[in-house]
């Protein structure tokens, strides 16, 4: 699904009526995103920006039956249930902001995702950016001047680094095919692996930049699809995070998913498992432009 | 939120999973409210959970959240009055790593016949539960004896392990079953992000008994989880006054995240991160230079000016300081002008003479960045400011030739 979003792909808003709804949507609709429709109960018939409000996901896909692409901006306790509402209206992509959703709902969204065939971006996610073309969350705000279309596909657990990246590469002139922010929490809908085997298929991706971080097992799936040879185009990994292993005990910074499960999950673990499948792994941020140009 | 042991038995307890008759203690004085059973009165029987009625051999168990507690003497049998006394006294006020023992659980010494490890958490690989068994317990599993991963269906009421290890002793297998699918129900019903027991001892009597018990809490359902237990930090200790004072921040204006994280560090740099990701990498290159942070904190977000001043002041009111640095990589939406006029405020108050570093990007970064340099010169604040076009890395570079280096403090 991810290869697949273009400038005509239309987007629903759950809770665009919040503050953080209105601010995505502003975001989306900066950048030229179709924002068909938003959802809050009980505000049917208000308009948000132009955008016209329905009570329910349902009520929104009657009017527009081609959107299945959403974003949900409502507090982290009500995310399970948005996101279930969403399932049920047939949705086939949803982008998940909420920070502080429990482990466990997000385990359950991903389990009904997987039965549903249903993709999720997040949670704790800022979304994506496909240069020029569209826009799902906040990623990059509301300006784009970080990003710009060309061949790199960025994948991150980070929104900060998210952008960070896509802005050095940009002031390099390097363009991006699509820059994607899996979201920081331990358990994520899409995995940065998932992520780049969307970017295997994507014709306007020749390189990637990945950015991992200690702890999670994230890198371990990336590594085993290398091996398996679905994914085959260059990749440079970027690892953070000697500091928080220097940390006596376990301390989640940054992200929830900063937590160190096992060896394997050190930066140095990573590293190695890495570098045996031939990636190229740097722990300086300016080593990253020379190896993608 | 990690629990200590004492904490986590009392929850496994609560569940229907059975632990050695124990009492926690903070003095020695509170030894008395233990009652001492003559030997051989009721081993073996059944006695009331919570009753304090224990009997020697016991053993004396600090109470700390770092591990390998056996390796560093911190697990002690006694077998009578007077060593139980030397070995509390011995241990309580000491420090592991930064973390004062401030209580010790007394417990029955249980006569093993052999040790098993479980343990319920959340796996990447699997993206839900997954339930980790191995036949051997204790060190043999930190030292690498090979665990078994079972993945658990999230909607799944009852966990059998039987049915994954069909062939695994018979004797105890119903057992088993009971203990296992209590801890998965107790996992899962109190949003738990790890329930472990490390050993499951397998008594004499052919009993199972959790010896020990790891648990962490996953804070984000506190909205639907009560927890009545004393605060601590990340690190299990006490909680430091910057710490208790940045938690009240978020409090009272839901807007942004600040200071959510706070850690009190050993060094003399002060550290206010923007944004997780870019924090890392920040941290990393300070440690690169050598230089070592007083803290480590953070916000996100778009919060009002007032947050992210009361966070620099807790952070600038740390005594000696030998440089600050406020770090972030190109913000999405944080508004530069807003977050560091906070910032400012705080540099006009304490007109700082240690040299400071601002490195961001982001809205209203250049006239950010022009009110904090005029704040400088009007001042003469050793100050400098970087956008995104010095990397990070780079930023903190200066801040080392700043303050002279990593050895100059």
């Amino acid at each position: 699904m991810l290869d697949k979003l273009d400038k005509n792909t239309q987007v629903i808003v759950q809770g665009i009526t919040g503050k953080e709804g209105q601010r995505v949507t502003e975001f989306m609709l900066a950048m030229g995103v179709k924002v068909v429709a938003g959802v809050r109960p009980g505000k049917a018939g208000e308009k948000v920006m132009s955008v016209p409000v329905f009570d329910s996901v349902a009520d929104a896909r009657a009017e527009f039956p081609e959107a299945v692409v959403g974003c949900v901006y409502v507090p982290p306790q009500l995310v399970l249930g948005a996101f279930v509402e969403a399932l049920e209206a047939g949705m086939k992509l949803l982008h998940i902001i909420g920070e502080g959703v429990p482990v466990r709902d997000t385990a359950e969204m991903i389990a009904l995702a997987r039965e549903k065939q249903v993709q999720i971006i997040g949670p704790s996610s800022l979304g994506l950016v496909v240069p020029e073309e569209f826009k799902l969350g906040q990623l990059m705000g509301v300006e784009n001047s970080s990003v710009t279309p060309g061949p790199i596909g960025i994948v991150s657990r980070s929104g900060g680094m998210s952008s960070e990246m896509a802005n050095m590469l940009t002031r390099a002139g390097i363009g991006q095919s699509m820059v994607v922010h899996v979201g920081g929490d331990f358990l994520v809908g899409t995995t940065p692996a998932e992520v780049l085997l969307a970017m295997e298929a994507d014709s306007r991706t020749e390189k990637v930049l990945m950015v991992g971080e200690v702890g999670g097992g994230y890198e371990r799936e990336v590594v085993e699809i290398i091996k398996k040879g679905k994914f085959s185009k260059p990749l440079v990994v970027f690892i953070a995070g000697a500091f928080v292993e220097s940390l006596p005990q376990q301390v989640p910074l940054g992200h929830a998913g900063a937590i160190i499960q096992g060896e394997a999950d050190t930066r140095q673990g990573k590293i190695k498992m890495l570098e045996e499948v031939g990636v190229k792994v740097v722990e300086r941020m300016d080593e990253i432009v020379a190896l993608l140009q | 939120m990690k629990l200590f042991e004492y904490e986590g038995k009392e929850l496994f307890a609560g569940a229907g999973i059975a632990v050695p008759e124990g009492v926690v203690v903070e003095s020695i004085a509170e030894l008395e409210r233990i009652k001492f059973v003559d030997p051989g009165i009721r081993r073996g029987r059944d006695t009331i959970p919570g009753s304090g009625e224990l009997e020697f051999p016991l053993v004396v168990k600090a109470q700390v959240l770092s591990g390998k507690r056996g390796k560093r003497g911190l697990v002690k049998k006694v077998s009578d009055r007077q060593v139980l006394e030397r070995e509390v006294e011995g241990m309580l006020g000491r420090e592991v790593d930064g973390e004062k023992i401030e209580k010790v659980l007394v417990v029955e010494a249980v006569e093993i016949e052999r040790e098993l490890f479980v343990s319920v958490t959340y796996s990447t690989k699997s993206r839900g539960p997954v339930c980790l068994f191995s036949v051997g317990g204790g060190v043999e599993v930190e030292e690498g004896l090979s665990v078994s991963e079972m993945p658990i269906s999230i909607s799944n009421d009852e966990f059998l392990i039987s049915k994954q290890i069909p062939n695994f002793n018979e004797q105890i297998s119903k057992q088993l079953d009971e203990v296992v699918n209590k801890l998965w129900r107790l996992f899962r019903d109190r949003d738990l992000f790890l329930a472990e027991i490390n050993p499951l001892a397998v008594t004499k009597e052919g009993k199972l008994v959790a010896l020990d018990a790891k648990v962490v809490t996953d804070d984000a359902a506190n909205f639907r989880q009560k927890w009545e237990l004393p605060e601590r930090n990340m690190l299990g200790k006490a909680k430091s006054w910057a710490e208790l004072e940045t938690e009240k921040i978020d409090a009272e204006d839901h807007r942004g995240v600040v200071g959510r994280v706070y850690l009190d560090l050993p060094g003399d740099i002060g550290v206010i991160a923007a944004g997780g990701g870019a924090s890392l990498v920040a941290m990393d290159a300070m440690m690169g230079f050598g230089l070592a942070p007083a803290n480590y904190t953070e916000f996100s977000g778009n919060p009002p000016a007032w947050k992210v001043k009361r966070l620099s002041e807790i952070v600038m009111a740390k005594e000696n300081l030998r440089g600050v640095m406020l770090v972030g990589g190109k913000a999405n939406f944080t508004d530069q002008m807003e977050t560091l006029s906070g910032f400012a405020e705080v540099l006009r108050e304490k007109k700082p003479r240690y040299p400071i570093v601002v490195r961001r990007d982001g809205p209203r970064m250049s006239e950010a960045k022009q009110m904090l340099i005029d704040l400088a010169s009007e001042l003469g604040l050793r100050l400098e400011v970087y956008d995104e076009a010095t990397p990070i890395v780079e930023a903190i570079g200066k801040l080392n030739e700043m303050v002279g280096g990593a050895d100059a403090g």
